[in-house]
């Protein structure tokens, strides 16, 4: 939530973000100061998440957690009620979560989120050019940068993961889908089912499980079940605080972009895989 | 909090090391082909293992949390830097109260009374105060360091620490150096063996030259308002000196800024340039690089888990060089660099510098600091005559600067040099003096 009346960023303050501010620019800062967040979940995820809002000069931070310290985030379902009673109420939702080596943030920024893009002016070119050689070298950068303003759209977390991926249109993006995707909503169902995530205290069982879920899911998709393979079982357990870190400064630098209303979000699903070091963005939803 | 464990030394409460005997103590497919899971990496880990963090500024603060938290306990640190306010939004080990004092010291204190056990050890010092029996006691070394020549010096001092036995790397000499970086929303991560991978000096190429701009430019014909602030900083101040003659510009004088900020703005209206500001201003005189927590957080952890699977040997490391920017959407990428056949720092060659007797001495200096794989600051040249060190040419100390100038107009000829001749050069890019062949060409 932010308040409608612009607050006042003091001197102190600006010195103190001054090198963030060199990065957003102020106005962005002042929404940043003005905001409220709420944060669910504070596993090693959390922390993060946190510690990045905190520095980031948010107004408020509401932390949120009903589970030992052990234990981890939302079930599915409890998500999905969160996301559509914020979504009634104009509120931004953001999710996430860190499965071992893997992790995933999903954001709701409503029907309509308004943002600003900082882009240069389109200079036309003089013709001549009486610089010399020199400044043949040097990037022509037009003196006058313009906010252009730009407006994206989401889905409710129901919509993303209930896409539908029996049409032949479906079918033909799936070589160009992230399969962490998948691995999410494997990863919600076993959430879902046992009421945990994957305990390496039960690896055995809770491995035979995760194979059996893959196996469901992808069929209840109508999916071949090697879309995803075995080899993301023994790397789902736990939460890996590298992994957390990195998932972590990117869904907190979104919450940023978000409250400020400054550059485009990542829309709407950003994966991590830790093994690998890949980021993916991508979107899933109704088109 | 503390409860009776059964690790002798300190108290570790029961299962506290669970997440990293997860990895070490059970094999799976991806782990290091020559690794057997055991206990005695963990113990390697919190008891003997030396890990060096250089900085504790933005990747400094999140490197020195990650470390004492996956179970590193000999952790010294390096900083030659006080806290300033504006370290605030990202070095998270410090507090407004702790503004004036050295980073090393308050980080140190931060983590040691933060986690139980870890012992971390400051040193506010500049890099190169320190030696290399220093260095050499560490078994990894990871730098959050903010200058490229900063950098180069602790390549070449890993570098010098190098053993050969007959021509053989002996790789007990060997002091694996994780380095990372970060400006804005990019950054990397990278891994170097010297003597064995690409070093800092073999893809010295890789780094964007610095942005300054021409002198015409700024003379007479500027068009932003950058041009306009570097007019007053390298043109209009050592013409007025405005606090006094021997007083020079200083980015952290509210005073100095504010004049210079007038300056320039004045400059600009004669160019109908517009954009000048108090915060530009500074940002130009202080060359300052915006810097948030997210990017910081990423490529700390990219290196803190390089520092883990190089110090338990489980895993292989990262291949070596990974690159991040989360400017527009999402990017990172992991590449092999590889080594310069003919890298000044790592490769075992001398380079050769190629001039005729009839070049000046000017034209080697030049040499030096423009080639695009040296990129020397000041270096400092000198040679052995008649079995007698000379110095032919040196910046940094007044009165042998003045005693040696004349030589830059001396052609090679007439200061004595023969073909073959051996020069030795010294600079801040590096602990080491460089040694150069003269190869005269016709």
């Amino acid at each position: 939530m932010i308040e409608k009346e612009d607050p006042v960023i003091s001197e102190e303050e600006a010195a103190q973000y001054d090198r963030q501010i060199r990065l957003w620019g102020l106005d962005a800062q002042k929404r940043l100061r003005g905001s409220r967040v709420l944060l669910a979940g504070l596993g090693g995820l959390g922390a993060e998440v946190a510690k990045n809002l905190i520095l980031a000069g948010v107004k408020g931070l509401t932390l949120l957690d009903h589970e030992q310290v052990c234990l981890t985030g939302c079930s599915r379902d409890l998500m999905i009620r969160v996301d559509q009673l914020c979504s009634k109420h104009n509120i931004k939702v953001f999710c996430g979560d860190v499965y071992g080596y893997y992790g995933y943030m999903f954001c709701n920024l409503g029907q309509a989120h308004n943002y600003v893009e900082e882009k240069p002016k389109v200079v036309k070119p003089s013709g001549e050019s009486n610089d010399g050689p020199k400044a043949k070298k040097a990037k022509v950068d037009p003196n006058e940068t313009t906010m252009v303003k730009k407006t994206a759209s989401f889905c409710t977390l129901k919509e993303a993961l209930a896409v539908d991926w029996t049409s032949e249109k479906a079918k033909a993006g799936l070589k160009r889908t992230p399969v962490d995707y998948f691995l999410l909503q494997v990863l919600l169902k076993f959430r879902t089912d046992k009421g945990r995530d994957p305990d390496p205290q039960s690896f055995p069982e809770d491995s035979q499980l995760l194979r059996q879920i893959r196996d469901d899911v992808l069929e209840s998709l109508s999916l071949n079940s090697d879309l995803l393979n075995d080899d993301f079982i023994s790397y789902c357990f736990s939460e890996m605080s590298p992994v957390c870190a990195v998932v972590g400064g990117v869904l907190g630098q979104e919450v940023v972009k978000a409250l400020s209303q400054r550059d485009a979000p990542h829309r709407n699903f950003f994966f991590f895989d830790g093994r690998k070091g890949n980021g993916v963005v991508d979107y899933f939803g109704p088109n | 909090m503390l409860v009776d464990g059964d690790t002798g030394s300190t108290s570790d409460w029961d299962d506290r090391w669970n997440h990293i005997k997860k990895f070490l103590e059970r094999s799976g497919p991806f782990m290091h082909p020559d690794f057997e899971p055991s206990t005695e990496s963990l113990q390697f880990m919190l008891e003997t293992c030396k890990i060096l963090v250089i900085g504790a500024g933005g990747l400094g603060c999140e490197l020195l949390k990650n470390l004492a938290l996956s179970g590193f306990r000999n952790i010294h640190v390096v900083d030659m830097d006080t806290i300033d306010v504006s370290n605030l939004n990202r070095q998270f080990l410090f507090r407004a109260k702790d503004v004036g004092r050295p980073k090393a010291d308050v980080a140190a204190d931060f983590i040691n009374s933060r986690v139980p056990g870890c012992c971390v050890i400051p040193y506010f010092k500049k890099i190169q105060d320190l030696d290399e029996t220093f260095y050499r006691q560490f078994h990894i070394i990871v730098c959050g360091l903010d200058s490229i020549v900063a950098r180069r010096w602790m390549n070449g001092m890993l570098l010098s620490l190098l053993v050969y036995e007959d021509g053989v790397l002996d790789p007990s000499s060997i002091i694996p150096l994780i380095d990372g970086g970060t400006e804005g929303f990019k950054g990397n991560a990278r891994v170097i063996f010297p003597g064995m991978t690409a070093c800092i000096d073999c893809t010295l190429e890789l780094y964007p030259p610095q942005i300054n701009f021409p002198m015409c430019t700024i003379a007479s014909m500027p068009r932003l308002p950058e041009h306009c602030i570097e007019y007053v900083r390298i043109l209009l101040w050592p013409k007025e000196m405005p606090f006094g003659d021997d007083v020079s510009l200083d980015g952290d004088d509210p005073e100095h800024i504010q004049w210079v900020y007038q300056k320039s703005l004045e400059r600009a209206a004669e160019f109908s340039i517009t954009g000048v500001t108090y915060r530009l201003t500074q940002g130009v005189v202080k060359r300052i690089i915006p810097a948030v927590a997210s990017t910081n957080a990423a490529i700390a952890a990219a290196c803190a888990t390089e520092v883990f699977k190089i110090a338990s040997s489980a895993y292989l490391p990262l291949n070596n060089y990974m690159v991040f920017n989360d400017v527009d959407g999402l990017y990172t990428y992991t590449f092999e660099a590889e080594r310069k056949e003919n890298c000044s720092a790592c490769s075992q060659v001398p380079s050769d510098l190629h001039f005729s007797p009839s070049s000046k001495l000017q034209e080697v200096l030049d040499y030096l600091t423009e080639s695009t794989s040296l990129q020397m600051k000041s270096p400092a040249i000198t040679t052995t005559m008649d079995g007698k060190n000379k110095t032919l040419y040196l910046q940094s100390v007044a009165s042998i600067e003045q005693r040696t100038r004349p030589n830059l107009a001396k052609t090679l000829k007439e200061l004595g040099l023969a073909d073959g001749q051996e020069l030795a050069v010294a600079d801040v890019t590096t602990p080491q003096t460089v040694l150069f062949k003269l190869c005269f060409t016709s």
